[in-house]
């Protein structure tokens, strides 16, 4: 991984983007985080971030209207959502809205970091159509 | 890829449509064919392993012990072959244990009584009431088998994401629009529903691994975490526990094994009677 | 059953519910002595009674008519012979003047008075009777002198020359003549003293008819209403009893007369139905309870998803990072660890608090804190099902009289409503305010959902009631709360417009009127 890869984390529960940010700045990502999903929408407006990785379930705004704005802002971006509310129709409802993956919590940071570095091959192939896990 | 389930009651083209989708997109189909593999894997009987899907009656028929041992073993294969993606299953049962899986698209094909019985007629060479009958009996076998083992209703359209009429729609037609609905990306797989899956196949196996001496045991997965609950009277618990534990860890993919015991009330009050 | 998870707990709930079961088996038992130990005095008996004193009554009342028509008979008969015998002694006067005035036989006069003198022998002790001491000192020596004179003239007859004829004729004819007249007049004087007897006796009869007729229509009426009254008081009052089962209030039947009777039975035997009823419907709730829990388990594992990951992502980092942090770092790291499993533990404590057995404990409540413990259950399934929940009370509400898990179990069942009632997006709001009433306190639960149909309103309380499809609903759930909340002496009341939303209120009485949880107790209302 040559270039860094521009991250943002949105997460209601702070910990997890305290845990996130050195976690995977490990693996050569510029991490942003952010607990609130307004101030992280403000921030998506303005940057084009490679990928965004947000929690679903949170007040005022869920994690499926963040992934639409991050689709209007840029269809490259791939959103990852993390969520303690898994659900089968969750699930498929985020993947048909273009989302690059779909994470239950609990997870460790290398689940993370694998699901990223696919993200980042996806990146750089971007003539392939993001099919995450083929093959 | 994702994967196709297919359910259909006999005679309702299932096997066709199937064979038809996994030509169209280039996936494998997995029917029946595969009883005969697991029958050798395991060495089980064949024909009592079809009985035990409800397919095919046998003389003596199958207890509801010996069909959840089949079962067992049916399931850890089917599994095993699934989670290798771009499948077209049919004929097994699969859709009654993949069912929180989403990126597998679950179809139903119904078709009305009538047809049917004459695909009967046609294919056994007999009377429309023997077809019919015939038809009756198969249809009350595999229901009573779904409710026993799955506490489900085969025909419950809720179990599906897709219910195909083919009545009003061609098989043709049909082939197209299964072929077409599974590429909707709300059924691509994601690391949430691949590892539901892996666990999944996990639990099985490990649960097929231990049923010839633990037929009680419950067995889930998660993440690669295995926790098995048996049934053991008191005193026998240790043993029961490392038993459980030296036949478990034969199995791949187990991360960590978790071995609880509840008490068996039953047999320890057999016990005290004796 | 939370045994096996929690173990220290559970006793205290178990020994509670059995402490619960073995009150309520204590007052139906004292209620059964209550009931028994009363003098027996059986509806039977009563019946029994009032009709042999009638029975007695009127065999009285033919008594006397029986003896007064014997008496009546036996003076018309003494009427007859008494005319007959005066009849007999003026034919032989009329032969007697005859024989005086122109010397006609003797002979004629004496035969009737022979006549007379059988009838009277023939009477003699009906005369006895009716005259008394008369017959011997009166009648029969005026009639035997009278015989006696007339046989002295008839000698003098014989003999005419002898002498002084004439004069002794004379003398005889004045004595004849006085005891005939007073043979006569005695007679008339006894049948008149006998006719005005008569006529007294019939009156007399009559009137003991007449009030005896009015005395026994009386009496039958009084029977009559004594019993009915008795009677259709009892079925009254175990009509009453029955309302108050059907209403859900499981007190036992204690008695209310002096005395025992059919009805003693039955109400054993509803005390008995009553506590099985009771034990039913512990199980019912229950049962019902943990339906609620399973609805609510998703939305606490998902929630419990989230410490979880907390504690994940943590205990991943210090695996990895371990030594390249310095201790603040690793301090603040276990510190989140802690937390977060405080959290989680936190998370589950709510949620196996509610679901362990009541044992129906009965103490002073602060509503608002109890609803807020149950808003904070529901919350994660709220959430999940995208509707927003507000919750506000009136500060120093008067505490309650009640039992935490149950009342837990109705508010949750409204909010469990409301919830399905709301549309994705939607409000449930929940108020603590005090009612409109004086010394109740009401619990508000509004939603701006569906509404109930007009139609379905009378119904929705109904046990089995439901408009949800077969795996959402039992239609157990109102049904259970209002059993619950009319236990704590209290009401559920709704108002509802179709396609507008829904209130339901729970009115609860403040401390100062304790409500008698379990059944266990009379209730004032119940008994008088
Ligand atoms: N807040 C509400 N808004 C609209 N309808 C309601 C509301 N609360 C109750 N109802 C109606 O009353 C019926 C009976 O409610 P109840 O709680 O007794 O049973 P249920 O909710 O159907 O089943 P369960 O409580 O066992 O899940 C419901 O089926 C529904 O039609
Ligand atoms: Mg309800």
């Amino acid at each position: 991984m040559s270039d860094t890869l521009e991250v943002l984390v949105l997460d209601d529960e702070p910990i997890v983007g305290k845990r996130l940010k050195p976690a995977l700045a490990k693996v050569g990502c510029a991490v942003e985080v952010f607990d609130s999903p307004a101030a992280a929408l403000a921030r998506i407006a303005e940057k084009e971030f490679d990928v965004v990785v947000t929690d679903i379930r949170m007040d005022e705004i869920d994690g499926m209207q963040v992934l639409e704005a991050v689709n209007r802002k840029s269809l490259r971006t791939k959103v990852i959502m993390i969520t303690g509310y898994a659900m089968m129709s969750l699930a498929r409802e985020a993947m048909e809205k273009g989302a690059f993956d779909f994470i239950a919590k609990p997870f460790t940071p290398e689940d993370l970091r694998e699901v990223i570095g696919r993200a980042a091959q996806a990146l750089r192939s971007p003539a392939e159509p993001p099919s995450a896990l083929a093959g | 890829m994702s994967v196709i389930a297919i359910s259909a009651w006999s005679h309702c083209h299932g096997e066709e449509i199937a064979r038809r989708v996994a030509r169209k997109l280039n996936f494998r189909s997995l029917g029946p064919e595969l009883l005969g593999e697991v029958a050798d894997r395991w060495q089980l009987p064949l024909p009592k392993l079809v009985a035990a899907l409800g397919k095919q009656q046998t003389l003596l028929g199958v207890t509801p012990r010996e069909r959840r041992r089949l079962l067992a073993y049916l399931e850890a294969a089917v599994l095993e072959k699934l989670a290798q993606d771009k499948v077209v299953t049919w004929g097994l049962g699969a859709h009654f244990y993949v069912m929180g899986v989403s990126h597998v698209l679950k179809v139903r094909l119904v078709l009305d009584w009538e047809a049917r019985v004459r695909a009967m007629m046609e294919e056994g060479g007999m009377n429309e009431a023997a077809a019919a009958k015939a038809l009756k009996k198969e249809d009350e076998a595999r229901a009573r088998m779904a409710h026993e083992i799955y506490r489900k209703q085969e025909d419950d359209p809720t179990l599906y994401d897709l219910t195909i009429n083919l009545m009003q729609i061609d098989i043709e037609q049909a082939v197209e629009i299964v072929a077409e609905a599974v590429q909707h990306k709300r059924f691509k797989p994601m690391t949430f529903s691949r590892k539901l899956m892996k666990d999944q196949v996990l639990a099985t196996q490990v649960k097929a691994e231990l049923f010839s001496r633990h037929p009680d045991a419950q067995v889930s997965a998660d993440g690669g975490q295995v926790l098995v609950t048996v049934p053991a009277v008191r005193r026998d618990q240790e043993k029961k526990i490392s038993a459980v534990r030296d036949l478990a860890r034969k199995v791949k993919g187990v991360a960590s094994l978790k071995v609880e015991v509840v008490n068996d009330f039953l047999e320890e009050a057999a016990e005290s009677m004796r | 059953m939370p045994d096996d998870k929690q173990p220290a707990e559970p006793e205290r709930g178990q020994a509670a519910t059995v402490e619960g079961r073995y009150e309520r088996i204590k007052a139906a038992e004292a209620a059964r002595q209550a009931l028994l130990t009363r003098p027996r005095f059986s509806f039977r008996t009563q019946i029994f009674l009032g009709f042999f004193l009638a029975f007695l009554f009127s065999f009285g009342i033919a008594t006397s008519m029986v003896i007064t028509i014997y008496l009546v008979e036996n003076k018309m008969k003494f009427l007859e012979i008494a005319s007959e015998y005066v009849t007999e002694i003026q034919q032989a006067r009329r032969f007697e003047k005859n024989y005086f005035l122109y010397g006609t036989n003797l002979q004629d006069a004496l035969e009737q008075v022979y006549l007379a003198k059988t009838i009277l022998e023939k009477n003699s002790d009906e005369l006895l009777r009716v005259a008394g001491d008369k017959r011997d000192s009166m009648i029969i020596p005026h009639l035997q002198r009278y015989e006696e004179l007339l046989k002295r003239l008839a000698a003098l007859e014989s003999e005419p020359d002898s002498p002084r004829l004439n004069q002794k004729k004379k003398e005889i004819e004045m004595e004849v003549r006085q005891h005939g007249q007073e043979m006569v007049s005695f007679a008339q004087d006894v049948m008149t003293k006998e006719k005005e007897s008569m006529a007294r006796m019939v009156a007399r009869s009559r009137n003991i008819h007449v009030l005896s007729f009015a005395v026994a229509s009386i009496f039958m009426v009084y029977i009559a209403y004594f019993l009915g009254s008795s009677l259709l008081g009892t079925v009254n009052r175990f009509q009453g009893y029955a309302q108050r089962i059907a209403a859900g209030d499981f007190t036992p039947i204690t008695p209310i007369r002096r005395f025992r009777d059919e009805f003693t039975e039955l109400a054993i035997t509803i005390n008995q139905m009553l506590q099985e009823l009771e034990a039913h419907e512990a199980t019912l709730v229950q049962s019902h309870k943990m339906r609620a829990v399973g609805t609510l388990t998703a939305g606490v594992a998902h929630e419990l998803n989230n410490p979880l990951n907390n504690i994940t992502l943590t205990a991943h980092a210090l695996l990895e990072d371990y030594r390249e942090m310095n201790d603040d770092d690793r301090r603040e790291m276990l510190g989140d660890l802690v937390n977060e499993a405080g959290r989680a533990q936190s998370i589950i404590k709510n949620l196996l608090d509610f679901a362990r057995e009541s044992g129906a404990q009965v103490e002073p409540l602060d509503l608002v804190a109890l609803l807020k413990d149950t808003t904070h259950l529901a919350a994660n399934q709220i959430k999940l099902s995208g509707i927003k929940m507000e919750f506000s009370a009136t500060d120093n509400l008067p505490r309650v009289h009640g039992d935490a898990q149950q009342l837990q179990q109705v508010f949750l069942n409204l909010i469990l409503n409301a919830m399905d009632a709301s549309p994705k997006g939607g409000k449930i709001q929940v108020l603590v305010v005090p009612a409109d009433e004086p010394n109740f306190v009401a619990v508000k639960i509004i939603d701006f959902g569906s509404g109930i149909p007009e139609h379905i309103l009378g119904s929705i309380f109904d046990p089995f009631f439901t408009t949800k499809t077969k795996g959402k609903g039992t239609g157990l759930g109102l049904s259970v709360s209002q059993g619950i909340v009319a236990k704590h002496g209290g009401r559920i009341m709704v108002s509802s417009r179709e396609g507008q939303g829904s209130t339901f209120s729970v009115v609860l009485p403040i401390t100062t009127l304790p409500a008698r949880i379990g059944g266990n107790m009379p209730r004032s209302g119940a008994l008088s």
